[in-house]
């Protein structure tokens, strides 16, 4: 969806998000966490959507299993545990709740394979420069950090230094590197707050420059997806989550919440399927 | 117009929140968390978009997320003994209380970058930044007495802990269940106990180091909390 | 009107006794090449400091300065500077964010600001590296970025302290042609401050001397000849003909006044030392970073004896750094072995030290005094020893204060002392003289060559020729992972090639083993 700004492509992925968690729907759980595999297959390729889907699924199982064990609510009882019931309704129930995080979680890959952190400070920028300009600092001082901690570690070692392997040694040398690290910081951000004044820090307003400008396709496209999100939030409160106690059934717009739910997930799938389907045919002609 | 334009926006958010409470039935719950977290969140962040800010601040809470973040990238191998936490209340105590809960906050989005970012970010954001924000109201209470730093750590190690589980719990479950709650925080007293362990432990030892460091700034570079 | 015009400058720091600077009178004209010398803690960053008012460090100023015709106030947009180490001045994570820093805090629109970036980023050929981290850059294309990032504003005057002090030659050089090109072709003005002067000295329009904080020379380059205080900070050429009427500043003028001046045909070869026994030995060491990645080691043979100092010279990326780490056993070779004392080597067991290359890097506790001591204790060694190896190192003076407002040759100074403090026999130096300013280098030279004098063997690599030549025993190169044509060093420069000194070059076809400055001085001056 690199077609697309960053800001429709993370409102792609929230809008799935925020169906697949407050739904409460065990069709829409379904349909978005299988919509979350196809895009994650589409986007990243089959072994990433392989190993998700097997979590989540593990996921589900966990919660189908255990929460009858906890919740002794439905009509349908299939064995006794401790002489307590064990329901086939709590079983679906915790199914769809299994499916609901899981789908969550393929959703949230998803979005680290679509929306990548530049363009993500991109879009904060967009709101809050400051911030953008705080995280993207931060950023830079990650590497330069982990790398100092590994210096220091081995100038301490190559000068003699906690040679010794016992755990209290380990803790001693962690620290102590740990607090070399915090001296380098301090010297780190006194360089910074330097550089940042020799260049004009605090004379104007931040402008946040690097972002993509949204055309007509991102308009149409948030909205789109902002429309579907708020119909499938409503007719689910309305009435379209799944009723799991005493009996299961569907709610009185499930289904239409469902299809509403289904042509938002379809929406990123189709633009993916349509990129990945030129790149095979591009590459192949030449 | 300005004023009435805040109180409509501010109007609007609670319109939505307390709808999303009426609506999800079971799941309000979790809805209210992390819209609440996102509006603690949001509301700081806003005040330090807003705030005139020195370069030096700046780049003192920059350095102060990425140590804390590197130290639980550093500490990864062991589970739950992180230094995060204690630098984030040390960047409270020794920053000020709103740089303390940018640091805790953004330490909370930006290690998840490297960890996973999951549907907790939001409410572990304002978690970490709440515990920043209160180490630097107290401060310099803090600053003075050892024991009360201590248990100033340790607590916020325990309620860390507790509202991670808690949070666990209404994501896992139709609603809040006290015996759930109860197994889960059984299940989890191993990593408490060291969250708050650790906790008193690094600030023992770091707390020391960072006084000096900061004032070492103030003397040479002349980089001081909250506005100078 | 002046560039940069400077009157009775004088400047104090908060807590200091002395002033930094006293009695500053400068004058700088416009499109003026400049360049600013002394040894480090004269004051030159400090001046160049105070002629970016954004950055003026914080203390007592009297004196006036005026820049471009105004009293100097900030912001000043129109002056940009590089400070002294590209890493500690980055304020972004990526190449990008780090060129528009500048454009994005000077209240443009976005349009104006992409396209400031985007027409710095076309002119200095950054494209490449563009969506780059800034971690993941060498040397020489920080230094490229830092530049650039000072020059998104198009400054008229450009401050660039110790552009090239921290880099290898061969991007030192690359570094030093663009700064004269943006001299001579956008006219910019630039004052560098630089204590390694063999780029650019001939080129400049004024040197200036500093002593302690005070302008004690401010001439032409060729006038700096004759300035007996700026001996030891001048070109190889210029020494090696310092007193001659025609002091040539550039290797090629050496050679053509060798030409026409009387002078001896050949040096003696300094006599071959003899060394004690076999203090470590490598046997076709290999390694790789992954199983079947490329080697970074490729079969390293060394010799090394006590009372010898070994240099090897490498360009950056030659598994310099590796080796030593393998050695100090930081890190296994896959395959090959390393024997100390003839005996295979498991652990680092205080036999072998290492001098990291970012010598900072060693010190944990907030004064010098404070980590020896604290070393000694993790040590288990007597206290006492952090006050005797500092009187040894000469450092005394340095116990109390805080290890990074050390300046670059009491950084080496300490942290060789905090190295030794674990008693080795065998010393490895990871570019020890990098950054030194001409006394510091001779300083430590003279620690170094004590130590060998005391049995002790060190192990040096670099890529300084000029210091290799003076203080090694034997040389070899380190090359593609493999060590080359390992002999005594007099042997080794004598048949130098490509990889000559200065004086050596200066000498070529004329005098036979002149490869140091006080070698050629010999066979020009007479034996003296």
């Amino acid at each position: 969806m690199r077609g697309f700004a960053p800001l429709s492509r993370l409102a792609a992925v929230i809008g799935a998000l925020m169906v697949i968690m407050f739904s409460r729907s065990l069709s829409a759980a379904c349909a978005g966490f299988i919509a979350g595999l196809i895009c994650l297959l589409l986007n990243e390729g089959g072994r990433r959507a392989i190993k998700a889907g097997a979590a989540g699924l593990a996921v589900c199982a966990a919660t189908a299993i255990i929460d009858p064990l906890f919740s002794h609510r439905g009509m349908t009882i299939l064995l006794f545990v401790n002489d307590r019931p064990y329901t086939l309704e709590s079983m679906l129930y915790g199914l769809e709740l299994g499916l609901s995080l899981s789908g969550a979680g393929v959703w949230l890959t998803v979005l680290r394979g679509l929306v990548n952190e530049r363009e993500m400070l991109g879009i904060f920028g967009r709101f809050s420069p400051k911030l953008a300009m705080t995280i993207s600092m931060t950023l830079g001082f990650i590497p330069r950090l982990i790398r100092k901690s590994r210096r220091i570690r081995e100038a301490q070692r190559g000068a003699g230094l906690f040679s010794g392997d016992s755990p209290s040694g380990r803790l001693e040398e962690v620290s102590a590197v740990f607090t070399a690290c915090m001296a380098w910081s301090a010297e780190a951000a006194a360089g910074a707050a330097q550089s940042m004044n020799a260049r004009g820090f605090g004379t104007h307003r931040v402008t946040f420059s690097d972002r993509r400008t949204l055309r007509l396709k991102d308009y149409l496209f948030i909205s789109i997806v902002l429309l579907l999100t708020i119909s499938g939030l409503v007719l689910s409160a309305l009435g379209g989550a799944t009723e799991f106690f005493p009996r299961v059934s569907f709610g009185r717009y499930e289904m239409a919440m469902a299809a509403v739910y289904m042509a938002e997930c379809i929406l990123p799938i189709i633009i993916l399927a349509k990129e990945r389907l030129r790149w095979t045919l591009c590459t192949a002609r030449g | 117009m300005k004023k009435s334009l805040k109180a409509a926006l501010f109007a609007g958010c609670m319109a939505l929140i307390a709808g999303g409470c009426l609506l999800f039935g079971d799941r309000s719950v979790s809805w209210l968390i992390g819209s609440a977290g996102i509006a603690v969140c949001g509301i700081f962040f806003a005040r330090f978009e807003k705030k005139e800010t020195t370069s030096g601040e700046i780049a003192l809470a920059a350095v102060m997320t990425a140590l804390s973040v590197t130290g639980r990238i550093i500490f990864a191998p062991l589970p739950a003994f992180k230094p995060c936490a204690a630098v984030i209340i040390l960047a409270g105590i020794y920053l000020g209380a709103e740089q303390g809960f940018l640091v805790g906050a953004l330490t909370a989005l930006i290690s998840n970058f490297f960890f996973t970012q999951g549907i907790w970010t939001p409410f572990q954001m304002m978690i970490w930044g709440l515990t920043g924000l209160l180490a630097g109201l107290i401060g310099d209470r803090l600053k003075k007495n050892r024991l009360m730093l201590c248990i100033f750590g340790a607590l916020a190690g325990l309620c860390y802990s507790v509202f991670m589980d808690v949070c666990s719990v209404l994501w896992l479950g139709g609603g809040f269940t006290p015996e759930r709650f109860l197994g889960l925080t059984i299940a989890s007293a191993w990593f408490t106990v060291s969250y708050m362990v650790s906790n008193c432990i690094f600030l023992l030892m770091f707390v020391k180091t960072a006084e000096r460091i900061l004032e070492r700034l103030r003397g040479k570079y002349g980089i001081t909390k909250g506005g100078g | 009107m002046d560039a940069v015009y400077c009157e009775g400058l004088t400047f104090k720091y908060n807590d200091a006794k002395a002033p930094a600077l006293e009695g500053i009178d400068l004058k700088v004209g416009r499109g003026e090449l400049v360049l600013l010398m002394g040894r480090s803690g004269c004051g030159k960053t400090t001046l160049l400091k105070l002629l970016k008012p954004e950055i003026a460090p914080f203390g007592e100023l009297s004196g006036s300065i005026s820049l471009l015709g105004k009293k100097a106030e900030s912001p000043q947009p129109m002056v940009g500077y590089a400070a002294q180490s590209p890493e500690e001045s980055f304020v972004s994570d990526t190449v990008y964010g780090e060129i528009m820093f500048a454009p994005e805090n000077a209240g443009l629109s976005a349009e104006e600001v992409r396209r400031a970036a985007a027409e710095t980023i076309t002119r200095f050929g950054l494209g490449k590296f563009l969506r780059r981290k800034l971690d993941e850059l060498s040397g020489g294309e920080k230094q490229l970025v830092s530049l650039c990032a000072a020059l998104v504003m198009q400054p008229e005057i450009l401050l660039l302290d110790e552009p090239f002090s921290r880099l290898d030659p061969v991007t030192a050089e690359d570094i030093s042609s663009l700064i004269l090109r943006l001299n001579r072709e956008a006219g910019t003005t630039v004052i560098i401050a630089e204590h390694s002067t063999e780029l650019l000295f001939a080129e400049c329009d004024r040197v200036i001397f500093m002593e302690n904080g005070r302008i004690t020379a401010n001439t032409s380059p060729r006038e700096m000849c004759g300035v007996s205080a700026a001996d030891s900070f001048l070109p190889a050429a210029a020494r090696a003909f310092l007193g001659h009427e025609k002091c040539p500043l550039t290797v090629r003028e050496g050679r053509r006044l060798l030409a026409e001046i009387p002078h001896a045909k050949e040096v003696a070869l300094p006599e071959a030392r003899v060394f004690g026994e076999e203090a470590l030995r490598t046997d076709g060491l290999r390694f790789a970073l992954e199983r079947r990645g490329e080697d970074i080691l490729d079969g390293v043979d060394i010799v090394l004896h006590k009372g010898e100092h070994l240099a090897l010279i490498g360009a950056n990326g030659c598994g310099k750094t590796t080796l030593l780490r393998c050695l100090a056993g930081l890190t296994k070779a896959y395959s090959g072995t390393v024997k100390v004392f003839g005996k295979r080597m498991k652990k680092p067991a205080g036999m072998v030290a290492l001098l990291p290359q970012e010598a900072r890097d060693i010190f944990i506790q907030p004064t010098v005094r404070e980590d020896y001591i604290f070393a000694l204790k993790a040590m288990e060694k007597p206290e006492k020893m952090a006050d005797e190896m500092l009187a040894k190192m000469g450092c005394e003076h340095l116990a109390d204060v805080h290890p990074y407002d050390l300046s670059g040759g009491e950084t080496q100074l300490c942290t060789l002392g905090r190295v030794l403090l674990c008693e080795p026999d065998i010393l490895l130096l990871d570019e020890p003289t990098k950054g030194l300013d001409a006394v510091s280098r001779k300083a430590f030279g003279g620690l170094i060559r004590g130590l060998c004098n005391e049995g002790k063997a060190v192990l040096t690599v670099t890529h300084d020729l000029e210091s290799a030549a003076e203080l090694a025993d034997s040389c070899a190169i380190l090359c593609g992972g493999r060590v080359e044509s390992l002999m005594p060093a007099g042997e080794f420069f004598a048949r130098a090639g490509s990889l000559s000194t200065a004086a050596g070059r200066i000498s070529r076809g004329e005098v036979e083993n002149a490869y140091t400055v006080e070698r050629l001085r010999a066979a020009v001056w007479g034996a003296d």
